[in-house]
């Protein structure tokens, strides 16, 4: 047994109850596999290969620390008092990380303004009503996962914060359970970004609700108008007032992406590269290895895990009916040749989710060219997801 | 409990509906302005 001792991480499987070894394999094995499917390119590789080191890292790394009891190096997000959190920012190598980055949200913000600089709103703001009108059917998982997550038995606060995942916008679900449902952030936050990830492969299967003849109808992507830049600076700065306005509880996100929109629109090219480039990277980076790193036993062993796993999917996939019927809805409406399909684009995976229109659409037919289209309803789902996002943050207490 | 759940989440919906087509309003209004300028900017050159 002392040359077992030498070797902890092994030592301390012998140590805990054989559930909780079991869960600790299943945890090392799940963070072989998102590396192995990252790797693959089967899921996103900028935060599944640093979830999966941070989940084998943590999981594998148990050792018996001071006073006999088991801990790791990387974090402790349950150091509560002073005098814990100094000791655990001198010891756990991510906690600093996750002290002043994770618990007050800015991380989520600064990945917002990385995404501002970066998001191309042109055909949002040549297509506004088209675009808001099928980002508000896309956010059907949005609304009706709340009410349904309440009746399997979570929390109003909990309910709102897994219902976020139906928006499909990573920073926004992080930020939303943080401010909502901050013991269950960790497997909520992780469920969206593997959901999120996966998108790409999954809905193509739904699309195939609308039949062929619609999926291959042919839009012409020379009537869509040209935008100023004067004009999508202003779009920038006169959003971030008004949404700041009615949502205080989410003006940091709001702020943070119309900052990084308003650089880009502006032009100050300096701000741009470091905004999209570092900050962006950079933050993903430490969000994908910190969220690996809280990926403990605890989490995994908490009932409510599967629930959330149900539950995250289930939000997805009516969000991206609820597309598909907007997308239906304004097909029958429009005078223009319309193809529904634009209406899956509207589940604000950037730009994700306007990829797989278009990838759907050119399946169905090879003169169909959509992207362009499904690019404005995708920025506008970022924004109706902001401004769910605002409303469940400043009105779930009213659930009594 | 689980009604006024369904109650909120139809409220959201209405509210979200409100301000979304506002934003769209305002879209639509700033391409306005935007374009009136650069037409009579381009008018002013043509003097």
């Amino acid at each position: 047994m002392f040359i077992l001792e030498l070797f902890q991480g092994i030592y301390t499987f012998f140590l805990v109850e054989p559930a909780v070894a079991g869960a600790r394999l299943f945890l090392i094995a799940l963070g072989f596999l998102l590396i192995y499917l990252s790797y693959k390119q089967i899921l996103e590789p900028l935060l599944m290969i640093p979830m999966g080191m941070g989940m084998l890292g943590v999981n594998g790394g148990l050792m018996v620390m001071e006073a006999g009891n088991l801990g790791t190096l990387f974090v402790n997000p349950l150091a509560s008092n002073t005098e814990q959190l100094m000791y655990f920012l001198q010891v756990d190598f991510l906690q600093p990380i996750y002290t002043f980055t994770f618990s007050n949200g800015l991380i989520a913000c600064l990945i917002f303004m990385g995404i501002g600089a970066i998001t191309e709103i042109d055909y949002l703001l040549a297509k506004p009503f088209m675009s808001i009108f099928l980002a508000v059917f896309a956010e059907l998982g949005t609304i009706l996962t709340l009410p349904i997550a309440m009746a399997v038995g979570l929390t109003p606060r909990e309910a709102a914060a897994i219902a976020l995942v139906g928006g499909a916008d990573g920073p926004m679900v992080l930020f939303g359970s943080l401010m909502m449902a901050k013991d269950l952030f960790v497997p909520i936050t992780v469920v969206a970004y593997m959901y999120l990830s996966i998108c790409y492969a999954g809905y193509p299967f739904l699309t195939k609700i609308i039949p062929k003849r619609l999926r291959g109808i042919e839009m012409d992507w020379r009537a869509i108008p040209r935008v100023s830049k004067g004009a999508k600076f202003a779009f920038a700065v006169i959003m971030a007032g008004l949404l700041c306005l009615l949502f205080p509880v989410a003006a940091p996100l709001f702020t943070s992406f119309f900052v990084g929109l308003a650089v880009k629109e502006a032009g100050v090219t300096r701000y741009v590269e470091f905004l999209s480039g570092p900050l962006l990277y950079g933050s993903t980076f430490f969000l994908g290895l910190t969220l690996g790193a809280l990926l403990g036993v605890d989490i995994i062993l908490n009932p409510k895990v599967l629930l959330l796993l149900g539950l995250g999917m289930l939000a997805l996939i009516l969000s991206g009916i609820g597309g598909l019927i907007g997308g239906l809805i304004y097909y029958k409406i429009s005078k223009d040749p319309f193809n529904p399909l634009v209406g899956i684009a509207a589940v604000s995976c950037v730009p994700t989710t306007a990829k797989v229109a278009q990838k759907c659409a050119f399946k169905a037919n090879r003169k169909a060219m959509i992207l362009g289209f499904a690019m404005g309803p995708c920025v506008a789902g970022v924004i109706t997801t902001a401004i769910i996002t605002g409303i469940y943050i400043s009105g779930i207490g009213f659930i009594k | 409990m689980l009604v006024k759940a369904w109650e909120f989440a139809l409220i959201t919906f209405g509210i979200t509906w409100v301000v979304a087509f506002l934003v769209a309003g305002i879209i639509k209004a700033i391409a306005t302005v935007v374009q009136k300028e650069r037409k009579s900017a381009t008018a002013d050159n043509t003097k």
